[in-house]
């Protein structure tokens, strides 16, 4: 049975992060090293939010487990 | 380390190797590299047999048949040791078929399946719905990616997630084994349940002889779903499906599980954003983890990217992941 396209749409959309370096080339070739370009490249400041919360969670979980 | 791992194996049925029967692609006299057809699954005719959660069915998942579909649609099941023939509601699409055999009796222990004249017998494996109840599951495929970006990975989901429980599929590592993922996903602070389970099998080729869904051929892939659906998660609270080189992102005072349980539908897509493989100044590790990558692309090439679906298995959940048809009627 197919989902019907009206009910897909309704589904709440959220976002991954996609990492091309996380690659070990078994599946494709993509993990070619790029450099920074700050014309073509930026930081976004969801990504770095994302980090700067997971890091603050394990650092608050550490320290709950000592 | 304290979550518990399962142990599961898969209950698999090959063509021979010497006969002459095999599965044939799409359109499959269209030129394709040799890469193609090193790649493509032409001897797997099951992947796995286990019991439906009520007990009453046994569930085969196998890949699609193509042009053995002859075959099937004459092939005759029979429940062992009681010799008992077996009815197949047989259920189709690209990348996955699954075969439900209806009535069966609760003391069989295995499946006799003639196919082309030839008879396999497979063992039905147990359904472990019980053992996931409740759960926050994550599952991937993977091969050979190193223990610590696994680690990181479970890590993340489990502090921005809450998942619980990880299935992983292993596909033929040959770096470390099982066990190794097993222990490094078990020492994962908030992970209770650990199951990996070994397929060394083919994964499948992408396919340039077709225009559209060039990807069709990863039939291990899309039949996991399908395993970790029927066999292991028929009690979960929630599925979870991302790569080793996927995160999740957050979502302010919730997860992707409550998301999926709040929306009408039962499901949580997530659209997919590429981060370049620009290593942030002064690290040093050869091998870096998720972290060391911070950059996107400015143009619109960042968002070409696949779609995942995360959903609960609740209700219609279990009619939409992935379009696969759900055999419980």
């Amino acid at each position: 049975m197919n989902m019907p396209k009206a009910m897909h749409k309704r589904a709440p959309i959220g976002l991954f992060w996609h990492f091309k370096g996380i690659n070990t080339n078994w599946k494709e070739q993509r993990n070619r090293s790029n450099r920074l370009n700050s014309l073509n490249h930026h930081r976004p400041a969801e990504l770095q939010n994302m980090f700067a919360k997971y890091l603050e969670a394990c650092t608050k979980k550490d320290n709950k487990d000592k | 380390m304290s979550a518990k791992i399962l142990k599961a194996t898969p209950s698999s049925v090959f063509l021979p190797e010497q006969g002459e029967l095999r599965r044939l692609p799409r359109a499959p006299k269209r030129h394709r590299p040799q890469k193609f057809w090193d790649g493509f699954e032409d001897r797997a005719l099951v992947y796995d047999v286990f019991w439906h959660l009520d007990n009453k069915q046994v569930l085969l998942v196998c890949p699609p048949p193509l042009n053995l579909e002859e075959y099937w649609l004459q092939a005759s099941f029979k429940a062992m040791p009681s010799g008992q023939v077996l009815q197949p509601q047989i259920h189709n699409i690209r990348s996955s078929m699954t075969i439900a055999l209806q009535d069966v009796d609760a003391t069989q222990t295995h499946i006799e399946i003639t196919f082309a004249g030839q008879k396999f017998v497979a063992e039905i494996m147990p359904n472990l719905a019980d053992d996931f109840d409740g759960c926050s599951v994550m599952f991937t495929m993977s091969q050979n990616n190193p223990l610590s970006w696994i680690a990181e990975w479970a890590r993340y989901h489990q502090t921005m997630h809450e998942v619980d429980a990880i299935i992983f599929f292993d596909n033929g590592s040959n770096v470390y084994t099982p066990e190794d993922i097993e222990k490094t996903l078990a020492e994962v602070p908030g992970v209770k349940k650990v199951l990996v389970m070994s397929v060394p099998y083919r994964y499948g080729p992408h396919d340039p002889g077709v225009i559209f869904h060039r990807f069709w051929a990863n039939f291990l892939q899309v039949s996991t779903f399908s395993m970790v659906q029927r066999r292991f998660a028929g009690k979960a609270f929630g599925l979870l499906n991302v790569d080793i080189d996927e995160l999740a992102a957050p979502i302010p005072g919730s997860d992707v599980f409550e998301m999926a349980h709040e929306s009408i539908d039962g499901l949580y897509r997530m659209r997919g954003n590429w981060v370049e493989s620009v290593v942030e100044p002064g690290v040093t590790d050869p091998m870096p983890n998720h972290l060391a990558f911070r950059t996107v692309r400015k143009d619109f090439r960042h968002k070409l990217n696949a779609k995942n679906g995360h959903l609960t298995p609740a209700g219609n959940g279990w009619l939409i992941l992935m379009c696969i048809p759900v055999c419980t009627e």
